[in-house]
């Protein structure tokens, strides 16, 4: 046996050690080369994730609300786009940021997230001081790895500015092409802000003039001494609209003033031009129409009636019966031209544009005892009775006596003279739904069917059924149903052939509210 | 017995001068003056010294309104009743004639019965 002077064996365990401890020391170094590897990947995805937040926080205004929509956390653009502190916003529901008229899109969003769903639009925000900010948002649901919702991340873009210019640029374009003067003033200084194209070639002004002329220096107004208290009124009151009637050029124009305000920007004065010439010029024909109807109608008239009158009355002899007769034909043909007449003007007079009738709390039990009072007489000419048939006190519509009482009065007269002597017409009025019914019944023949649908038309003349010839202009139910009109109120009927006629008023009830309302603004005036 | 009372009347419809001239005199028993245009009434009115004047409004020339107020110049005319006769019959008419300082506004047409005893009334204030 050799003695090579070492162990072979032992060799061979010391190698085998070392052979692992290579194999341990690469799988080592390799562990760490790949550490170091997944470190700098890391860092790297981390420098590239604070990169977009960044990027994202510099551009948009994000929040992160939870299912319920209150928010959790803002990023500081949002604070300072919106003027809030972190504390007024945290907690809070994300809802509570909307304007009123977009508080439902919060619920929209809430809904459509919770399905897992994004949504994007338009919304628009309160800022702090109550301004409205509009913002372009796209809202994305975030769920964990069972598919749970578990928050919702908006992102805005104020667009705000866009959406005013853009609207901006389509009013003045409007503006521009109108063909009447538009005009926009500041009401403290008075200074113009704004003329449309139209208006500047009227005042033969550019819009660079703009800066430094006032409303005074043009003519859209009566007065320099009436557009200082007119604006004020407009400014104080709170009223929207004034209108000022303007000569100018030698024709008629109204100047309408309105006050407008948009959040963030001072009160201003817009002036709307309106050329009211050709009206004025038709209203005026017509009131000449109805001069000339009156003097050129009515000047024959007199020496008629007057003739007939004085022959009528004996003044220049006796007459014979058969001249008598037709002395009465003639006198009761000139009376009823006149009242035809009468009724025509009366009706003009009504509808025209200006008529004004002054207002007052009306009591319709009083209006009814004195309807029947003074058309006693008339009643019992044609034997006929009216009679209250029950009208609750205490019952109030907004309305001029006078001319409520002349509508009672064309009903009466026409139910009376259709009614059958001997026989009844009844008044009275009931309230329900907030509105008081006057009616006035008749047991007449009834309204027949086809006179019903132009009844309320002028020259209706109708109802000559029976034996019964009545009289009438035709006009009488016209000027009701004007009357009725001015009272912001309706007429209507109803007929049963054989049985009577029916006509009732409706008009809008006065609470106690509104008759102290009336009678203390009655006082103020 | 007194002398009947003198009516100055101005109106240029011939066939309403004839109405009122039969009503005043033979219904009424009064003297009447008539002129067909206020120009020629003003000129001849002093002397005539009318009790009351009767005066259309609306006529060519000088017109009611225009006549009333050069009448009220004359001597002795300050105080006369005089009586607008109108075919116009609203309401602010009536209002604007009795603003001038008129007796009384009578509107066409009228009843030739009885614009006599209306004239008496007006006179007896």
């Amino acid at each position: 046996m050799f003695d090579l002077g070492f162990d072979i064996k032992l060799v061979a365990e010391h190698a085998l050690l070392g052979f692992s401890m290579l194999v341990i020391f690469l799988a080592y170094y390799r562990g760490r080369q790949s550490l170091r590897l997944r470190e700098k990947l890391l860092r790297g995805q981390q420098l590239e994730l604070a990169f977009q937040e960044q990027a994202l926080n510099e551009h948009a205004l994000v929040t992160v609300t939870d299912t319920d929509g209150i928010l959790q956390d803002v990023n500081q653009r949002f604070l300072d786009t919106f003027g809030y502190k972190r504390e007024e916003v945290i907690g809070k529901p994300h809802r509570a940021f909307y304007t009123e008229h977009d508080a439902v899109k919060s619920d929209e969003i809430k809904e459509m997230t919770a399905n897992g769903e994004i949504w994007s639009g338009i919304t628009q925000l309160n800022h702090a001081s109550g301004d409205v900010v509009f913002t372009q948002c796209t809202v994305v649901p975030m769920m964990d790895e069972n598919g749970r919702h578990i928050k919702n991340i908006s992102l805005r873009t104020d667009v705000t500015e866009n959406r005013q210019s853009e609207v901006q640029r389509l009013m003045t374009a409007a503006f521009d092409n109108m063909h009447t003067a538009v005009c926009v003033y500041d009401p403290k200084t008075f200074h113009i802000c704004y003329m449309n194209d139209y208006a500047l070639t009227e005042q033969g002004w550019t819009s660079a003039d703009l800066g430094q002329k006032t409303i005074w220096e043009t003519d859209y107004s009566p007065n320099p001494d009436l557009l200082g208290p007119v604006t004020k009124d407009l400014m104080v009151s709170g009223r929207s609209t004034v209108v000022l009637k303007t000569p100018r050029n030698g024709r008629e124009y109204e100047a309408q003033l309105f006050s407008i305000s948009a959040s963030g920007f001072s009160p201003r004065i817009l002036v709307i031009m309106h050329d009211i010439s050709d009206r004025v010029l038709a209203e005026r024909k017509r009131q000449e129409l109805v001069s000339v109807i009156t003097h050129e109608l009515r000047t024959p008239l007199t020496s008629i009636k007057g003739a007939v009158g004085l022959i009528g009355a004996g003044a220049v002899g006796p007459m014979s019966v058969k001249a008598r007769s037709l002395i009465d034909i003639a006198e009761k043909n000139s009376e009823r031209m006149l009242i035809l007449i009468r009724d025509l003007l009366e009706l003009e007079r009504i509808n025209q544009k200006g008529f004004e009738m002054e207002m007052a709390p009306v009591n319709v039990a009083n209006l009814v005892d004195e309807a029947i009072t003074a058309h006693r007489g008339y009643g019992l000419e044609l034997d006929i009775e009216f009679v209250n048939a029950g009208t609750p006190q205490d019952l109030f519509v907004s309305g001029n006596a006078d001319r409520l009482m002349q509508v009672l009065a064309n009903l009466m007269s026409n139910a009376a003279k259709f009614s059958e002597a001997g026989s009844n017409v009844e008044l009275g009025a009931w309230a329900e739904d907030g509105e008081v019914t006057l009616f006035v019944r008749d047991h007449g023949p009834g309204i027949p069917e086809e006179s019903r649908e132009t009844l309320f038309d002028r020259f209706t003349q109708t109802r000559n059924v029976g034996n019964k010839k009545v009289d009438s202009t035709g006009l009488g139910l016209s000027i009701v149903k004007s009357l009725v009109d001015r009272h912001h109120g309706t007429i209507d009927f109803a007929t049963e052939t054989g049985e009577g006629t029916t006509f009732m008023v409706h008009l809008p009830m006065m609470s106690p509210k509104d008759i102290e309302a009336m009678n203390a603004a009655a006082k103020v005036a | 017995m007194s002398e009947s009372p003198t009516i100055m009347h101005v109106e240029d419809e011939p066939d309403i001068r004839e109405i009122a001239k039969m009503s005043l005199e033979m219904v009424g028993g009064f003297n009447v003056v008539q002129f067909s245009n206020g120009a020629e009434a003003v000129a001849q009115a002093a002397q005539h010294d009318p009790d009351l004047i009767l005066l259309d409004v609306m006529m060519p020339g000088m017109d009611g309104e225009e006549t009333f107020i050069e009448l009220r110049k004359l001597d002795g005319f300050a105080d006369k009743p005089i009586v607008f006769m109108t075919a116009k019959a609203s309401q602010a008419d009536n209002t604007k004639l009795l603003s001038l300082g008129a007796a009384e506004v009578i509107f066409k047409p009228f009843d030739p019965m009885a614009l006599p005893d209306q004239l008496r009334a007006i006179m007896a204030r």
